[in-house]
């Protein structure tokens, strides 16, 4: 029987070309997706970096017995004891703001650049104080003055030498002395000595002697370059999830769609004398040939579709610059098989209907499609439709907070518009009919044919339609989630805190707060009352040194606490809260095993412990933790954010008196004052940034594809409708006339795909809703209009396009040529 | 070789029934060729449609060689249809893809039989299509393919053939010989032709013409000729013209009252 599928394959490749493009795409999509997903898994650097060529290296204790990194610090005694030896050298790692580099350069005293490789490629290295070398800087920088903020403030230096670059840092080298002024601290001590020999000084302090592999422990990033990659594995992963979805889908529909426009052919084979099961054989046999085919072109396009989405990722900062994409024949290997695997599905979704064709059939002409739906579509869609709602109403009673993000809650629209495009054929009739309910007194034949051609080929329809259905859904569900998502988050911050201004330093994002001065010359400013907020990753554990959790916290002063800062309290209390409190959020509780009222030590960033008090455990956060701790613990920060209130009450809006005041103060820091509401509308800006560049690809690759896939199943449908045309030629119909039925067909249809995924995006978001009203009451729902018409504007180009397209080239031939052609 | 016993058949089109068959008594004896004819809507599509098992009768009994036919499940069908029937319709129905040589191999390939060459070689010079093996249906004339249909539908040496309006597509000199070949099928390898026209001229090349209208057979002709056939025709006909009708007459629908 395959004998037969190959004979007749060779000559109707025409017939076969659009599920064949329709996989091969499909199949380089998800190939470029899994290559890069695969990219980013392993450990890209294993081993110690930022201490490769060291013996021993005494650091900071953490709990339980683990290193601490900077900022955290060496105790004072133990490194002059250490150092005394002379065999020593001190690493200080501290943030600087290099005029001539990124903004998040860190600073290393030269000595110990050695020990990470570091080598010089030109100049000499820093000996005067006002020397630098800079880290995997180009040679031309050398002799070029450069400003160094640190915490210390801005100082002007002179790059003197540039060594090659590491991956885990931009590096800025200083004198040894100079590193040591801007920087006090010794964050690491390298030794030649063994751990064994160091045991005796290093007992009872607060530092442990790392040797081997547990240098990973100290380096900036420990888990050799897995967590940087963290970001892109995320998105490549919701990505490849939804390629596979959305490839998986079309070719599914487009193999199906190919049987059923052979069904004249079939119940040829049929009359002369194959059985329904040779029929069956031949229809899988062909897909599993097409399939082999394309999905192996897909694999061999893969690869090069990895490279703009590689760059793409690099520039956008959603992987790290040293990110490389490796050729690896898994991944393409796994693409390869779900490429014939959908091929298959397709196919074998239609076997029961094409075991059902007679050979009569051959003698009909063509027959109005009786049914639409089939068992199959029936299934698949309502089986999705339920999927979506319960799972929907499970995340809502057990997890709410993951609607609040479209990647965590990508199941949810996703299989709410698989449902839809399954369901496409029910909704198409009374859609239909309301839409051409206008055209339905027209005298003219075009409005006539374009209705009743939509209402009596609902398979064909159905076949334009889902891919529209599918790029508009995709489109509109998973951006109103995030959208919706990003609001709630910020409704819920503005529930939490109340504040008429926010003062944020400059080069936000650096890390760097404000420094003391412009600190002390805030909180000077009369009838203004000043809530200075430090973000702090700070850990926590038991007074037996036993580490319970890794929070990142809001460092507040106490006085803060139920004023400006008001989270939702789930147990405990808010009020006069003591110098030592912490609050921390539900699922920080829950994982811990913490309620209020326990004591804690918190073991801040610069390796010093503190007790700490659980006063309130409160909702937890929809952007991460939710956690306070009091200012009085961790002595002086430098704040990275300043929330500003009229003492007249909190949230007040500053006077024009006061708002000059803090203006004054801020001169000359870099800092600025916004009002609470612009600070919230600069977040929102910088939240919708992030979400249209994420959606640029995790949702552009689908899109593409979806929009072939429209244009390819129009190409299908219009080639198997030149007999149809012809016979509109011979009633009289001209080609200019034919084309535009044609085109308003597609219109009508884009219209319907539209109107259906506006029903898969409404599902949605009252779905997501039910989740995010537990977590703000009254969260809000945006609708992603622009992006939306956007969508909806380019499916009606492109579907315009391909109808008017295709049917012209389908007229081209006199009509009676066309009409009286056999098969 | 064919009988059918008081076979009913009623359609459904739409909201109304439409009775295609009501009560029709034939049958066809081995070794003859038999043209059925009526107006259009009388039914004989469907009779030929009955005959052959590839449509389901209501009520009454369909014999091949004395055995029932429409007792027999669809699989069994496809097997009978494919060792003792052969079909050629006014649409030549072949598959573009294939040449002529592999069109006529197709219901071997089907039933799995060894393809022989020489066999297939001496089907294609019946037809007289010898030197055109290698020829898709695009390169053939109208004529050519409906030969080639016929070849393939001799090909496993059938104990009937089935024809519905060969030669409704052809012109008539190349309809002649299509209609010289069917008797030749009859004379000379005794098979049997059972044939759907409303061509009088076509009829005359049968042994014998069954009349049929508004489903029943309303009489029959032995050794027919143009003449004779048109004479008849016109009586059955409510209007004349009706013969040139070139619509549906190979649709099982019509008209037929309700």
């Amino acid at each position: 029987m395959l004998r037969i599928a190959v004979a007749t394959l060779r000559h109707r490749l025409a017939g076969f070309l659009g599920a064949f493009v329709a996989l091969a795409l499909g199949t380089t999509m998800v190939g470029m997706m899994t290559l890069t997903l695969a990219a980013t898994f392993g450990t890209p650097h294993p081993g110690p970096q930022r201490f490769q060529d060291a013996r021993t290296v005494v650091a900071p204790l953490g709990f339980e017995g683990n290193p601490m990194k900077a900022p955290a610090v060496l105790p004072p005694e133990l490194v002059a004891k250490l150092t005394a030896a002379r065999d020593a050298t001190a690493d200080r790692s501290f943030p600087v703001r290099l005029s001539t580099g990124s903004a998040g350069t860190t600073g290393h005293p030269w000595s110990s650049a050695a020990f990470a490789g570091y080598r010089l490629t030109a100049g000499h290295a820093p000996q005067a104080a006002d020397e630098i070398a800079v880290g995997g800087g180009d040679r031309s920088l050398i002799g070029r003055q450069a400003e160094a903020v640190t915490a210390d403030g801005a100082g002007r230096y002179r790059v003197v030498g540039v060594t090659d670059g590491r991956w885990f840092e931009d590096a800025v080298f200083f004198a040894d002395p100079e590193a040591q002024r801007l920087s006090p601290g010794v964050n690491a001590l390298v030794t030649d000595r063994g751990p064994e020999q160091l045991s005796a000084l290093l007992a009872g302090q607060q530092a442990v002697a790392l040797t081997g592999q547990d240098l990973t422990g100290i380096d900036p990033d420990s888990s050799g370059g897995a967590e940087a990659l963290a970001n892109a594995q995320a998105m490549a992963g919701s990505t490849t999830a939804l390629a596979l979805c959305v490839a998986v889908f079309v070719v599914i529909a487009t193999f199906a769609f190919a049987t059923e426009q052979r069904r004249r052919e079939l119940a040829l084979m049929r009359l002369v004398g194959a059985s329904p099961r040779q029929v069956r054989r031949m229809v899988l046999g062909e897909a599993l040939l097409i399939g082999l085919a394309a999905a192996f072109v897909g694999c061999l396009l893969a690869p090069l579709g990895a490279v703009p989405l590689h760059s793409w990722m690099l520039d956008h900062h959603v992987a790290p610059g040293w990110f490389t994409v490796p050729l690896n024949p898994l991944p393409l290997l796994a693409s390869f098989v779900v490429g014939v695997a959908a091929a298959l599905a397709g196919s074998a979704a239609t076997l029961v209907r094409v075991s059902l064709i007679r050979p009569v059939e051959v003698l009909r002409e063509s027959a109005v499609e009786r049914r639409a739906m089939t068992p199959v579509r029936w299934l698949l869609g309502t089986a999705m439709l339920v999927g979506a709602v319960v799972a929907g109403v499970v995340i809502a009673r057990t997890e709410p907070y993951l609607a609040a993000s479209a990647r965590k809650y990508e199941t949810v629209p996703v299989l709410y518009v698989g449902a839809v495009a399954l369901l496409a054929p029910v909704l198409l009739r009374p859609v239909t009919r309301l839409l051409t309910r206008p055209l339905r007194a027209s005298a003219k034949a075009g409005p006539l044919l374009v209705r009743e051609n939509i209402l009596t080929s609902r398979r064909r329809t159905a076949a334009t339609v889902a891919p529209i259905v599918v790029a508009v859904g995709l489109v509109g569900t998973l951006l109103t989630i995030q959208k919706s998502g990003d609001a709630s988050a910020l409704a819920r911050q503005r529930l939490e805190v109340h504040a008429a201004g926010v003062v944020v330093p400059s080069g936000s994002g650096s890390g760097a707060g404000l420094d003391a001065r412009t600190m002390e010359r805030l909180a000077a400013v009369p009838g203004v009352k000043v809530t200075p907020v430090t973000t702090m990753n700070v850990r926590i554990g038991t007074a037996a040194g036993e580490q319970l959790d890794s929070l990142t916290t809001s460092v507040v002063p106490a006085t803060a606490l139920g004023g400006t800062v008001t989270p939702p309290v789930r147990s405990g209390s808010l009020a006069a809260p003591p110098e030592d409190f912490l609050v921390i959020d539900e699922h920080a509780a829950q994982s811990d095993g913490l309620a209020a009222g326990d004591r804690v030590v918190a073991l801040l960033p610069t390796g010093t412990r503190v007790p700490a008090v659980i006063t309130a455990v409160v909702a937890r956060g929809l952007n991460g933790d939710d956690a306070y701790l009091s200012a009085a613990l961790t002595g002086a920060t430098a704040p990275t954010r300043v929330y500003l209130d009229s003492q007249a009450g909190p949230g007040r809006p500053l006077d024009e008196r006061q708002t000059a005041a803090v203006d004054q103060a801020l001169a000359g820091s870099g800092a600025h004052l916004l009002s609470y509401d612009a600070y919230l509308a600069a977040q929102r800006d910088r939240a919708a940034q992030q979400t249209d560049n994420a959606a640029v690809v995790v949702l552009g690759i689908a899109l593409a594809y979806s929009l072939i896939a429209v244009a390819n199943t129009l190409v299908m449908a219009m080639a198997g409708r030149r007999r149809e045309f012809a016979l509109l030629g011979l009633a009289g119909a001209a080609r200019g006339q034919i084309v535009k039925v044609a085109a308003a067909e597609s219109a009508v249809a884009v219209a319907v795909g539209t109107v259906l995924a506006a029903l898969a995006t409404g599902l949605a978001a009252v779905t997501q809703h039910a989740s995010l009203d537990r977590l703000v009451a009254g969260a809000p729902t945006v609708v992603p209009w622009p992006q939306i018409l956007a969508t909806v504007a380019l499916c009606a180009v492109v579907t315009l396009a391909t109808a008017a397209g295709a049917t012209g080239r389908e007229t081209r031939h006199r009509a009676v040529e066309a009409a009286g052609a056999r098969e | 070789m064919v009988r059918l016993i008081d076979v009913h058949k009623t359609y459904l089109r739409g909201d109304h029934r439409v009775r295609a068959l009501d009560g029709v008594d034939a049958g066809f004896a081995a070794g003859t060729f038999t043209a059925i004819m009526g107006p259009s809507g009388s039914g004989k599509s469907t009779l030929l449609q009955c005959a052959a098992g590839l449509d389901r009768v209501d009520t009454g009994e369909v014999l091949l060689d004395g055995a029932p036919l429409h007792t027999l499940p669809e699989r069994a069908l496809t097997e009978l249809r494919r060792e003792q029937m052969g079909f050629v319709f006014q649409s030549f129905n072949l598959i573009p893809a294939l040449t002529a040589r592999q069109n006529v191999e197709l219901p071997l390939r089907f039933s799995g039989r060894p393809l022989d060459r020489a066999a297939i070689d001496r089907g294609l010079a019946e037809v007289g299509l010898a030197e055109r093996g290698e020829h898709r249906p695009a390169e053939l004339s109208g004529g050519q393919q409906q030969r080639v249909a016929i070849a393939r539908a001799l090909v496993t040496r059938p104990k009937v053939l089935f024809a519905d309006e060969p030669t409704g597509a052809l012109d008539s000199t190349t309809a002649r010989e299509v209609l010289a070949l069917l008797r030749g099928v009859v004379e000379e390898h005794g098979q049997t032709v059972i044939m759907v026209t409303h061509d009088p001229v076509a009829a005359s090349y049968a042994h014998r013409v069954v009349f049929l209208a508004d489903g029943r057979v309303t009489g029959e002709l032995l050794e027919p000729t143009a003449e004779t056939v048109a004479l008849r025709m016109a009586a059955l006909e409510p209007r004349h013209n009706s013969t040139d009708q070139r619509d549906g007459s190979n649709h099982p629908d019509g008209t037929g009252p309700c």
